[in-house]
């Protein structure tokens, strides 16, 4: 038998440890004695094995523990209790972790299935999945979930002098522009309810009025104008309807819809300028020099000519 | 609770002190002996029992100064063993837990015999 046997020494190896508090020279002694026996054991009966040695010894952390027992001290716990009191810790931890996330899921995504007939909508998981009859007519124009609870903001103002310039920035907005009929600039607009806009701000610079829209997401607005502005109005993304303008209009946009539906009684000068995308409709420009200019330009998405659709 | 464990477990404690006892007088009547010869005498005797139980009663002996213990290595053989010896101490210990034993053995006598009890009202 090999006294260096790795099973043997991991077994004495065990025994050392789990002796805890007792001197090292103490020790020393221990486990000389019960490597003494058990090498004498083997050498002794040739049919008897190392594991069966060990076997009648008895496990590591028991031959210890009577050895600390015998002193009067209190024996360790073995490892095995120790990892299994681990394991049930780690256990209860997860499971209660899993818990708290499955109440905030159940709070988040309640009701499982909302049924909105008058919207024509069906939101499933607390609107994490929003289906809609209503398709976008636009798919490149962010789409504006109308299910979100909106507030309404609204403005009005008297612009001094004829021939105003109104600038108009806005990110992403579905926007009707209108014919003022008292000739005020005026807007009325549904936002987000929680936006942190209170309202849009218009400020006056040499005769140029800019009406800041830039920092909401998703407006919906109905923006009438009085006749005879120039309306300068530039955004990201954006699906606008033109309607009967007795204004100039310089629209530019990245991605969305445009549609125009000129005045009858009113010469245009159109310049229309689509990227990728078309032009769809006739749109006669006037050499009239009283023409209204209408100027729209756009990186992706069309151009159309309401009044024929009609 | 079942019977035989309830007879097992008082064997283990009625067997814990008189191990200690008749290893002191086996141990002396050897003048020495090492732990894997202890074992075999003790089986011998009927009075087997367990390493992982002689072994930590020689080391608690040794610590209280009841037994003395030496190292010693065989020259034709290379495991070391410990012999244990009686101290003079473990010797007058072992007369005194023979006393008690034996009173202990004497009262039994006297309560499991067919005899009557003689008592004496307050």
């Amino acid at each position: 038998m090999n006294n260096k046997n790795p099973k043997l020494e991991a077994y004495l190896t065990k025994i050392d440890k789990a002796l805890g508090s007792i001197a090292v020279s103490e020790k020393a002694e221990i486990i000389t004695e019960l490597k003494s026996h058990i090498l004498s054991e083997l050498s002794r009966n040739p049919n008897q094995n190392l594991d069966k040695t060990l076997a009648s010894l008895g496990e590591a952390e028991h031959v210890a523990n009577r050895y600390l027992l015998e002193r009067g001290l209190s024996p360790s716990k073995a490892s095995k209790h120790q990892a299994i009191k681990w394991a049930a810790f780690g256990l209860v931890g997860t499971l209660s972790v899993f818990a708290v996330l499955a109440m905030f899921l159940f709070t988040q995504l309640t009701p499982i299935i909302e049924v909105n007939e008058a919207e024509g909508r069906v939101r499933i998981l607390g609107g994490l999945i929003d289906i809609s009859d209503h398709t976008s007519s636009n798919s490149s124009t962010k789409k504006v979930d109308r299910s979100l609870q909106e507030r309404e903001i609204s403005g009005t103002a008297s612009l001094s002098g004829k021939n105003q310039n109104i600038n108009i920035p806005f990110a992403n907005a579905i926007l009707a522009l209108n014919n003022s009929k008292d000739d005020k600039l005026s807007w009325t607009c549904k936002i987000e309810q929680d936006s942190k806009v209170k309202n849009f701000s218009l400020k006056e610079k040499n005769n140029t009025y800019n009406l800041d829209m830039s920092q909401v997401e998703g407006a919906n607005c109905n923006i009438e104008l009085p006749r005879d502005m120039k309306l300068s109005i530039h955004g990201s993304n954006g699906n606008i309807q033109i309607q009967k303008p007795a204004f100039d209009v310089d629209l530019k946009i990245k991605n969305g819809q445009v549609s125009i539906h000129p005045r009858e009684d009113l010469d245009y000068s159109y310049s229309l300028d689509v990227t990728n995308g078309e032009v769809d409709g006739n749109f006669i420009s006037s050499t009239n020099e009283k023409a209204k200019t209408i100027k729209v330009s756009i990186l992706n998405g069309q151009i159309v000519n309401s009044k024929e659709s009609d | 609770m079942d019977k035989s464990i309830g007879l097992s477990n008082w064997n283990t404690q009625i067997k814990k002190g008189y191990l200690e006892l008749c290893l002191l007088f086996l141990i002396k009547k050897r003048k020495r002996a090492y732990g894997f010869e202890l074992l075999e005498l003790l089986k011998v005797h009927g009075l087997s029992i367990k390493e992982g139980t002689l072994y930590p009663l020689l080391s608690r002996l040794s610590k209280e100064g009841v037994l003395s213990a030496q190292w010693e290595i065989a020259p034709d053989k290379g495991n070391p063993k410990k012999f244990y010896s009686v101290t003079d101490e473990g010797q007058n210990k072992a007369v005194q837990m023979k006393e008690e034993f034996l009173k202990m053995n004497q009262l039994l006598k006297e309560l499991s015999n067919n005899r009557s009890i003689k008592y004496y009202e307050q």
